[in-house]
């Protein structure tokens, strides 16, 4: 990461629930953050009105049910993943980033109590024997960017090493997995990282790592013992994607030999409400058409064409299972000659496709 | 009553002369006394609300006008002068970038003239902002936005199109001609085709103009494939259809899997000729499947 030297940069307050103050990932926190102003409250709604903005910190324990499906979007085919809620917001700034629509006036919030989360998955586990309990800290924010500064992700790492139908992927655009290398046993653990063609995400994707240091993060994962998983999305197609894929393919075809555990395709889509906030990104003048989610994407015909060609260059690095990220059941069963739950995809994809719903127990607290 | 002479009120400074869009004052009311009076500074004579009643006054003849005089902070003056005025969410753009510009060369804050003054001025959502938002508009542009020709988001939408390119089509009849909505949706048009081909805008704004329906004719342009699926749709559709009786729809945006066919019938024979119809179909299969897939 080059965009900060310091935590205490991309933060100018930091509030500390005063339930939370004395945990573990708090004096990390600390620690990681010398000099920066460590604030006291009862709770959220403490914090003034003027310091509710991503450049605070909020730390407290987890508020509700912090582990659950993922929403999906309707009218469209999930891929059965849950979320765990950890990093809430994000400082990246990716410029098609659905956040920007609803968290540009919060704090990022880290929910420092690693154990309610930790519960609810091993719940799931356990009264879904025989299912895989596919979960990641990727929906609400970057699951690395600020990890190395509160070590959480390494909790749960530890805590589902032993637990053979857990998988559980840490989501990033950053390159920030050293602190992680050591973490043994592993278990299930996936490194999961966000890929664009190289021109798409020096323009697009903020302050994340260059593509080539994501790539070199994912190889110093994988000799460390991760698996890894690949996120293509979203992809913006442009005059020169067709040549840069190659080349992004091919670089991974070079990392060696490692253990893929999924990869996903997505083609860039936003809601109506973050046309506006994005209407300055070339991206936006290409041709999009309204979903059945009120989401817009590029023609149907456009995005196969975009999935085929990838997933065909994907063929030839890994036969790891390729699926799509909110995507219709037409371009499923197009791309993939089945429909989406009764392909052999599915099958391979353990844990999705062959339950409509994991069933899960109680509540995390 | 305090009277002053019209010919010195209207001599005097015009710092506060900020309404030109004010509604004309009622001559007979004026000429009957019955008037709200000019407003006026105490201390120095600056008349602070009635321009509009002076000018009439002027053209009538008349030789004096009841004033008020009146002392306060400056924030009381502008709203003293805009209750006044009684036009709640009626200023026009160019008023507010009056007001707000008087305001800030009197040292009013604008945090205290959004706080205090932008109630008078708008009942909901804020002032300063959007009067900025006027204020950096080209003047062409300010001038259509105070005529309600396009709306103040429109008009910033086409900022990045050559000046020269909006005036001609501000000055088109067809551009003119063209409810609000349709003007609103040739901007949107407009502003997007500039960045996508801009070096082709002007050819083809005048296009659209010379065109029957013009913003039908920019959506063509601006969404060139999904009018390109749409024509090729077109055709099969209506080699399908000829004489069949059959009805076949595609997916909205070609955003599906299927097709729909409609087969009405009201008799055996006419069931079976129809069938027989919708068989030869399959010739398109290839052609249509080819839009979605």
């Amino acid at each position: 990461m080059s965009y900060f030297r310091s935590y205490s940069e991309l933060f100018n307050e930091v509030y500390v629930e005063r339930a939370a103050s004395r945990l573990p990932a708090v004096e990390r926190c600390r620690d990681g953050m010398p000099g920066s102003r460590f604030t006291l409250v009862e709770e959220r709604r403490d914090i003034p009105a003027e310091h509710l903005r991503s450049s605070t910190l909020f730390l407290c324990r987890p508020r509700g049910e912090v582990f659950g499906r993922c929403p999906g979007t309707s009218g469209h085919v999930c891929c059965n993943y849950n979320t765990l809620d950890l990093y809430l917001g994000c400082t990246l700034g990716c410029s098609y980033c659905i956040m920007r629509t609803y968290l540009n006036f919060a704090p990022v919030t880290v929910y420092v109590d690693a154990q309610p989360g930790i519960d609810a998955v091993v719940r799931a586990a356990e009264s879904n024997p025989g299912r895989q309990v596919r979960v990641g800290t990727g929906e609400v924010g970057d699951s690395l960017l600020l990890d190395p500064l509160f070590r959480l992700s390494e909790e749960f790492v530890r805590a589902f090493a032993g637990i053979d139908n857990v998988t559980f992927e840490m989501k990033t655009k950053t390159d920030l997995v050293d602190h992680l290398l050591d973490v043994d046993p592993k278990g299930n653990a996936v490194i999961g990282f966000s890929l664009s063609v190289p021109s798409v995400a020096q323009q697009e994707d903020g302050f994340s790592s260059s593509i080539d240091d994501r790539i070199s993060a994912a190889g110093r994962a994988a000799r460390a013992g991760y698996a890894l998983a690949f996120h293509f999305d979203p992809i913006i197609q442009s005059e020169t994607w067709s040549i840069e894929i190659d080349a992004l393919v091919a670089k991974l075809r070079a990392l060696g030999a490692y253990r893929v555990a999924w990869i996903s395709m997505g083609t860039v889509r936003f809601p109506a409400s973050l046309q506006e906030s994005i209407s300055d990104r070339p991206y936006m003048y290409d041709e999009f058409v309204p979903c059945r989610d009120g989401k817009f994407r590029y023609l149907q015909k456009e995005r196969i064409a975009l999935y085929r060609r990838l997933r065909d260059l994907l063929r030839t690095v890994t036969d790891a299972p390729v699926y799509l990220c909110m995507e219709s059941a037409a371009v499923w069963t197009t791309l993939f000659d089945a429909p989406p739950v009764a392909g052999p995809l599915f099958t391979r994809l353990s844990g999705i496709g062959n339950h409509p719903r994991l069933q899960k127990t109680g509540s995390s607290s | 009553m305090i009277v002053l002479p019209v010919d010195i009120l209207a001599s005097g400074r015009r710092d506060r002369d900020l309404f030109p869009d004010a509604p004309t004052p009622d001559s007979e009311l004026l000429a009957g006394g019955y008037h709200p009076p000019v407003l006026v500074r105490a201390s120095d004579e600056l008349v602070l609300w009635g321009w509009s009643v002076i000018r009439v006054a002027e053209k009538l003849g008349l030789e004096e006008l009841p004033v008020a005089y009146f002392e306060g902070s400056r924030e009381d003056e502008y709203a003293i002068a805009l209750r006044l005025e009684a036009r709640t969410d009626r200023f026009s753009f160019r008023e507010r970038e009056l007001l707000l510009n008087a305001a800030v060369a009197d040292q009013i804050a604008e945090e205290t003239f959004e706080r205090v003054l932008g109630p008078h001025i708008v009942s909901d959502g804020p002032v300063v902002s959007v009067t900025r938002r006027f204020a950096a508009l080209e003047p062409t542009l300010k001038r259509v936005v105070c005529d309600r020709l396009i709306d103040l988001k429109s008009a910033e939408r086409v900022a990045a199109v050559p000046p020269g390119v909006v005036e001609r089509a501000l000055a088109a009849t067809a551009f003119r001609a063209l409810s609000f909505s349709r003007r609103r949706q040739f901007f949107g048009l407009m502003a997007e085709i500039a960045i996508r081909e801009p070096e082709r805008l002007a050819q083809i704004v005048d296009a659209a103009l010379e065109s029957e329906s013009p913003e039908k004719y920019l959506t063509e342009r601006r969404y060139p494939r999904l009018t390109e699926y749409t024509n090729r749709f077109d055709r099969s559709r209506t080699q399908i259809e000829r004489g069949s009786g059959l009805r076949i729809r595609a997916p909205e945006y070609f955003e599906g899997a299927s097709y729909r066919l409609e087969i009405p019938f009201s008799s055996r024979e006419e069931l079976v000729e129809r069938l027989d119809r919708a068989r030869k179909i399959e010739g398109y299969c290839d052609e249509l499947f080819s839009l979605l897939q």
